[in-house]
This record gives structure tokens, sequence and C-alpha cells, in this order.
């Protein structure tokens, strides 16, 4: 049996502090976007934010960007199918035909 | 009928650990159970315009503060990860040990939140989007206690120098509960049309 | 959280160690297979007492009672809910899954031995919540294998309360069970192979079960989230899907179905890995299409994503998706017809010997392609419109599970007893089974395609009300003559395993002459399977090899 030890392997140490930093500046700028008036933009500027967010969490503190394709594949293939979902059901949940 | 077992010489494998390897695939499908839940909740947000005056009753700061403290919380246990890489177990458990205590900051918020909530006579069954308001924190804030007791069982084996891939491991399930919560915030707090 | 533990202990466990708390793939293995072959029995009761009410309605049934109209809906809900989860899901992957995939990559044990012993015990607890939902009160649940809001989601509506929070309850602990098991099997199948053992090498039994996990782990998120919902609905009185509070019944629908289609592959994919693996050792021929194979299984894999509406056609569904729904599943059939052609066209020139293995193998394909065929007229929106939800719906679904689940699941138990226990099963027990098995089963689903074409609903309790259904109530009481006979079909069979663990021929590694690695290990496999050092160097397939002495070389041959 193979049992990895944490030093068989050199894993990459980004600068956490800052990166720290740019979330809770990109926390702040998703609070002040969220004040926009137009639903539409104000929505899509909001979850942006929350998008870059998540990316650089996963990008950097999960390690995400130097792991193995497949590891990618899996997450990428995880959220393809909360996409899928989210949008094969607007049509029957939201705007419902015939409404 | 025993038969002794002969050491495998080598094997086909991925460049991934299998700890790592299994995790992911852990992590994946928590996230298709909070994105499915999340899926409904957008696409009934997107049908019920007049969820927003409910969502107006959500005490916006304390959402705020909780992502800070959970950000942070993030930090910590990353920093945690790279002492076990510089060798430092002791710094490590201690970076662990305060992960504990922020992560604990944000039960302790968010049960304010919750007190709040009831005595001004909101329920889940208030309304839909109250049902969901208290389903998706709740089920956060359960990912949250379960993080905190793996966190603590990791901790007391590397104050020993045991087990110290799990670090690695426990911190990746606890950046999966800040990713959840980032999204969260938005959706619950902050969205309002 | 899982930690890399040691799969090999070297010290000799205990009573308790070793068949209890067993952290040995193969036990733990064996344990899924024994459970689900007893899940199969109280499944099958379940279909004989129901389809006695079918024929002789409001007679007492021998062995059971009275049925009466709100027992009836429990009855069918737990013959679905059993036969699905706790008897082809624990079979197939709980059972072949766990104890192949090592044995077949060259691995002494699964990656997470720990996580595989609790992904059973989780198991069995969910069995038992299921099974102690019979005997509260009010009874088990009866919303329908389905269990669609909002006739479950309120509890005043079926007059079943605890039934269905225990449904549920033990609904999601099976999910975690697989859930923990396919952590297990991805890393297995991509971690612990031995050397040689390239991806291209592996035997279609691992594609299968890998696909199957990997099908299953994607899409039970959303019904895993959709049946906490449901429950808070029925027991805090929330209103997710029901509509009086806002909620949409239809999107608890869609989350069951976008699980629900993958599903069917989860079962079927393993089904046909047991194919995969029979054929070619008993027609004595490399498999036709290897790759063709495991292309052709990824693409149905990631198509089963896009079909799943077409099991909703009639629920008020958008009808501008009818359309594209019904496109994707009929091209679905194309990749399943490419694995379907490929498992047939390994026959062609073979010299086939008609083991009972074999048998159930063959009788596997020409089943399903009647189910598969069938699958087609549901498919199209137009057809289904009529077809939905009549008996002919019923037919075809058991003419596509019975086969991957029942018929695939006795090939492989014919095929891997000798090294799951080192004995042979008797043959000729075992053809009597088969033709008694066979016989009976296409009696009793036959007539249901010729009843739900005229129209019979599949949720009738008593089809002598209906005037326009008497004509048809003779074929209702063959069914149901040929269910008992099926049922009592399985007798040989039971009489086989049991005395053949104890009593069978003893054989040796290889009785089948077979390529693939779990032949090298020696019967039954010790712990740490192989008592020689693996190496891998040449596919899974290699019979009727010119160049070598017995016409097959096995996978750790010398090139």
């Amino acid at each position: 049996m193979v049992t990895p030890h944490v030093s068989e392997e050199k894993h990459h140490h980004p600068n956490y502090v800052a990166i720290w930093a740019v979330l809770l500046a990109l926390l702040l700028a998703g609070i002040v976007v969220g004040n926009v008036q137009s639903p539409v933009l104000g929505a899509a500027l909001v979850f942006g934010v929350a998008g870059v967010k998540a990316y650089i969490v996963a990008a950097n503190y999960m390690h995400l960007k130097y792991e193995p394709l497949f590891v990618k594949l899996i997450v990428g293939s995880a959220l393809a199918c909360i996409v899928l979902v989210l949008i094969g059901l607007i049509p029957d949940v939201v705007y419902v035909y015939g409404d | 009928m025993s038969v002794a077992a002969v050491a495998i010489p080598e094997r086909e494998k991925t460049s991934l650990p299998s700890g790592r390897l299994g995790m992911w695939w852990f992590l994946a499908g928590e996230l298709v159970i909070f994105g499915g839940l999340i899926a409904c909740y957008v696409l009934y947000r997107l049908k019920h315009a007049d969820w927003a005056e409910h969502a107006a009753h959500v005490l916006w700061q304390a959402g705020a503060v909780n992502t800070i403290v959970l950000l942070t919380s993030s930090l910590t246990i990353v920093l945690a990860f790279r002492s076990v890489d510089e060798g430092n177990y002791k710094k490590a458990a201690n970076q662990m040990a305060l992960t504990i205590a922020i992560g604990f900051l944000f039960v302790v918020i968010k049960t304010f939140e919750y007190t709040h909530e009831i005595q001004a006579g909101i329920t889940p069954k208030t309304n839909l989007f109250w049902s969901f308001y208290f389903l998706m924190t709740g089920l956060h804030a359960l990912h949250v206690v379960a993080g905190l007791v793996a966190i603590a069982v990791v901790m007391i084996g590397v104050r020993k120098g045991q087990n110290l891939q799990r670090v690695e491991y426990v911190g990746l399930y606890w950046h999966l509960v800040d990713v959840i919560w980032i999204f969260l915030f938005p959706l619950l707090y902050i969205a309002s049309g | 959280m899982t930690s890399p533990d040691l799969a090999v202990e070297h010290k000799e466990p205990g009573f308790i160690g070793k068949y209890l708390f067993s952290l040995d793939h193969k036990m733990i293995a064996k344990q899924y297979l024994l459970t689900g072959l007893v899940m199969a029995v109280v499944g099958g009761y379940l279909a004989y007492v129901f389809r006695s009410q079918l024929a002789w309605p409001n007679q007492p049934v021998w062995g059971y009672g009275s049925v009466g109209p709100d027992k009836y809906n429990s009855l069918v809900t737990l013959h679905g809910t059993i036969m699905v989860f706790w008897v082809a899901m624990p079979v197939l992957l709980g059972g072949f899954g766990n104890f192949l995939i090592p044995l077949l990559i060259g691995a002494d044990d699964m990656a997470f031995p720990r996580l595989n012993m609790m992904s059973y015990w989780v198991f069995l607890l969910s069995t038992v919540v299921l099974v102690a939902s019979f005997f509260v009160p009010g009874g088990a649940a009866a919303g329908g294998w389905t269990f669609y809001p909002p006739l479950s989601g309120d509890p005043s509506y079926t007059g079943v309360t605890w039934g269905g929070h225990l449904w549920l309850l033990a609904v999601a602990l099976e999910f975690v069970s697989v859930l923990m098991g396919g952590v297990n099997f991805l890393t297995t199948a991509l971690n612990m192979r031995a050397k040689g053992m390239t991806l291209l090498r592996m035997p279609l039994m691992v594609w299968m079960q890998l696909c199957a996990s990997v099908l299953f782990m994607l899409s039970v998120g959303p019904l895993v989230a959709g049946a906490v919902m449901l429950l808070l609905d029925r027991t805090v009185g929330t209103g997710f899907f029901m509509p009086k509070a806002g909620g949409d019944p239809l999107l608890y629908q869609h989350l069951f179905w976008f699980f629900g289609h993958p599903e069917v592959y989860v079962i079927l994919l393993p089904g046909l890995g047991v194919l995969t693996e029979v054929i070619p050792a008993f027609a004595r021929k490399t498999i036709f299409g290897y790759k063709a194979i495991v292309y052709s299984t990824l693409a149905a894999g990631a198509l089963s994503f896009i079909v799943w509406a077409h099991h909703q056609f009639i629920s008020g569904i958008d009808p501008r998706l009818a359309m594209p729904f019904s496109l994707t599943t009929i091209i679905i059939s194309v990749p399943f017809s490419i694995v379907i052609f490929s498992l047939i066209a390994t026959f062609w020139g073979a010299s086939i010997e008609y083991s009972s293995a074999m048998l159930f193998a063959i009788s596997m394909l020409a089943e399903f392609l009647v189910g598969g065929v069938t699958g087609i007229f549901n498919g199209s929106a137009a057809a289904d419109i009529y077809l939905h939800d009549t008996y002919f719906v019923v037919a075809h679904f058991h003419y596509t599970l019975f086969p991957a689940a029942i018929l695939a699941m006795f090939a492989g138990i014919y095929y891997w007893f000798p090294k799951m226990f080192g004995r042979k099963m008797s043959e000729t027990l075992g053809k009597l089974h088969f033709w008694t098995t066979i016989v009976s089963f296409n009696v009793i689903f036959l007539p249901l395609f010729a009843i739900g074409t005229h129209g019979h609903h599949r949720r009738i309790y008593d089809p002598t009300q209906f005037d326009w259904l008497k004509p048809f109530q003779h074929l209702h009481v063959v069914a149901t003559i040929a269910t008992i006979v099926l049922l009592l079909a399985q007798i040989p069979f039971i009489v086989n395993f049991f005395r053949s663990m104890f009593a069978g021929e003893v054989a040796d590694r290889n009785p089948w002459k077979a390529t693939t690695l779990e032949w090298t290990a020696p019967s039954p496999p010790g712990h740490g399977n192989f008592d020689r050092p693996i190496t891998v160097y040449r596919g899974p397939y290699e019979y009727s090899v010119p160049e070598a002495t017995d016409d097959w070389l096995p996978q750790d041959a010398p090139a």
C-alpha cells in the first residue's frame, strides 16, 4: 500500500494573506454593487463578484490551479450538471408556457 | 484458507495521491447537492418577484460579518497546511485551533441571527423564501459544525505529528464550505431584485 | 475524512473482524450480495401479493391475507423501491463492484477499506429503516416508487405518516452508502492498478463500474436536496413542492428524473459489464470492439444527463421541451446499440459453451433488446402520451431492468461463484433455474404489453371494476400464475447457491480458462488477493490466440 506522506510531494504556496485581502476587497465590492438599482445589472454584478471570489478560493486555497486536468474535469462536470438543471428547468418552473 | 499477501511492486496510477483524489470526488458530490438546492432556490426566486420584500428582513450586516469570518478561517487553515509543509507541526496545530475558534464565531453569529428572526415571528413556515433561508443556511451550518469536528480530530493528530496529509484534506473541505457561503451570501442577503 | 490506511492487515482477523466488521473488499462484497438477495426475496413476495390481487381481486392472498386498496399502494411502492435501490444497486455495484474492481485491476484491496466497510454498514442501516417502515402505524410508504408530491408531500393524502418519513430516510441513507462506495470505486480503479494495467487494458467491467459511479455521483445531488425539501414538507409543513404554498410539484419530478434516468444506466452498465466478462470467456473469442464499447459507454453516460424529461411528457412540462427530449432519447439508443451489437458480434464464428452463466448472459442480451426496442415507443412524445402510465410502460421497464439487474446478476453469480467460494455451482440445477426463470418471465410481461396497448392504467387496484378492462382479465391471471412460477423457479437457485458453498465441486484457480486477473488469484483469494506479484502485459480478452499453447493468454502472461 502506498501511504502518501506530505513530504513526498512539492506543494505550491501562493501568498495566502494577499489573496485574503483581495477576497475582503471583493466582498466590499459585492455589497456596493448590490445597491445598483437595475435588477438585471445588479444581479449580474453581484453574482459575477461571487463567482470571482469562489474562483480565487478554489484556485489558490484549494490549489485547483495546480491540480491535474482530471480534478478540474470532476469539478467542471459537477458545475455543468448544476447549470444544466438550472437552465433546463427555467421553462417549466419560472416562465411557464401559456401563463 | 489464508494466503500470504505479496507486496505489489509498482502501480499504474494518476499523479494524484488517493486521499486527495477521493477527497475531490467527495467535494464534487457535496457541490452537486448544494448546487441542486441553490438551483431550486434561484428558479423559485426568479418566479416569485414578491420574495424581495421578505428578503429585505434578513440581517445583511450579520451575513457580511460572517463572510469575513469564514474567509478569515479559510486563510488560517491554508496557513496551517503551509506550516505542515514547512515541518512546523506545532504552529500548524495552533493555526488549526485558531480556525476552530473563528469557525465557532461563525456559528455564534448565525445563532444570533436565527434568534433574532424567530423572535420577530419568522419561521420556516412563514413563506417559501424563509423555508429556503432556513434550509440553506441550516444545512450550511451543519457542514460548518461537521468541519469544526473534523478539524479538531485532525488537529489532535497533528500535535503528535501523525496523519499530516489530513490537514490538506480537511482544509479542502473547509474551503468548500467557504465557497458555498460565498454564494449563499449574495443569494439570500444581497440580491434584492 | 478518510485516511489512506494500510489495506493489508497482516494479522488474521477473528470471527467478528472477518464476517461482520470486515475490511476485506471480498467479504464486504459478499455482505452486499447476500443482503441484496434477501431483499430480492422480499421484493418478489410483494410482487406476488399485489399480482394476486390483480388476478383475483378482493380474494384473500395466501400468505398475506386481504390486500385492500390502501395496502395495495404500499405494496407496489415498496416493490419498486426495493428492487431498484435494495436489490439492483447492492448486488451490481456493492456486490460485483466491490468484489471485482480490485481483483480485475490486480490490486490487493480497495483504496479506502474502512470507508468501504462503513458504506456497507450505512447500507445495512438503510435496509433496516426501510424494512421497519412496514411495521410502523399506517404501514409503509404509498406514494409510488417515484414518490411524487403533492401526493407524498402531505401525510394526510395517502394516510401514511411514518412509513413515508422512513422511506425518505432510508433512500437518503442508501444514496450516502452508494456515494461512499463510489469514492472507493473511482480512486481504486485510477490509483491501484497493477503495473502494466493501463486504462485501455482494464476489463470492461471496471469501465462500466467506473462510469456508473460517475453517473450516480453527478446526478444524485439535486435529488438529495429535493428529498430533504420533501421531508421538510412532510414533517415541518413547509411548501417547497406544495402548490398551496407557492411550491411547484413539477420541480420535484424534474429533480427525480434528472437522477432517475442516469440511475437506469447506473444499474444497466454493471449488468452489461457482467456480459463483457462472461461472453468472451464462453465464446472463446476476444470481445468485438473494446474501444468502441468504452467510448460508447462514456458517450451514453454523457447523453443520459439530457434525456430525463422523457419521463414527464404528460406531467404538464413545456410542450416546446418535448421534441428536444424525444430527440436526445432516440439518439441515446445509438451508443447503446453499438455496445449491444459489439456483444452480439462477439458471438460471430465463436465456439460457444452454453454454461449456466452464458445462458443467462445471452438471455440478458435478448430480453434487453425487447426492452430497448419498446423504449423507442415511449421515447417519442407522440406515442408516449398514449402509452404513459399504462402496463405497456410497466412491461417495458421490466424488460430493461429484469435483464440488467436480475439476469445479469445470475450470470455474474454463476460465473464468479467459484472465485467467491472456491467451489462450482451445479450446472444441472443452474440450467433448470435458467429455463424456468426465462420462460416464466416472458409469460408475465408479454401479456402486459398487450393490456397496456389497450389502455390499462398501471395503478388500478381492481381491474374488474371497469367494463372495458374485463376482456383482459384472463391475461392478468396468466401473468400472476407466471409470477408464482418465477418465484418458485428461484428455489433451485437458492438450493444450488447454499449447497454449492459447502458441497460443490472444488474449483481450481481458473475453472473457466478465462484471461482476466481475478483468475490468477487463488480460489477464493486470501487477504491481499494475489499470492505472486502481478504485472500486466496484454489486453483483457486474449482468447483463441494462435501462438498460445492453450488458445488463450492471461493478462499477466509475459509478451
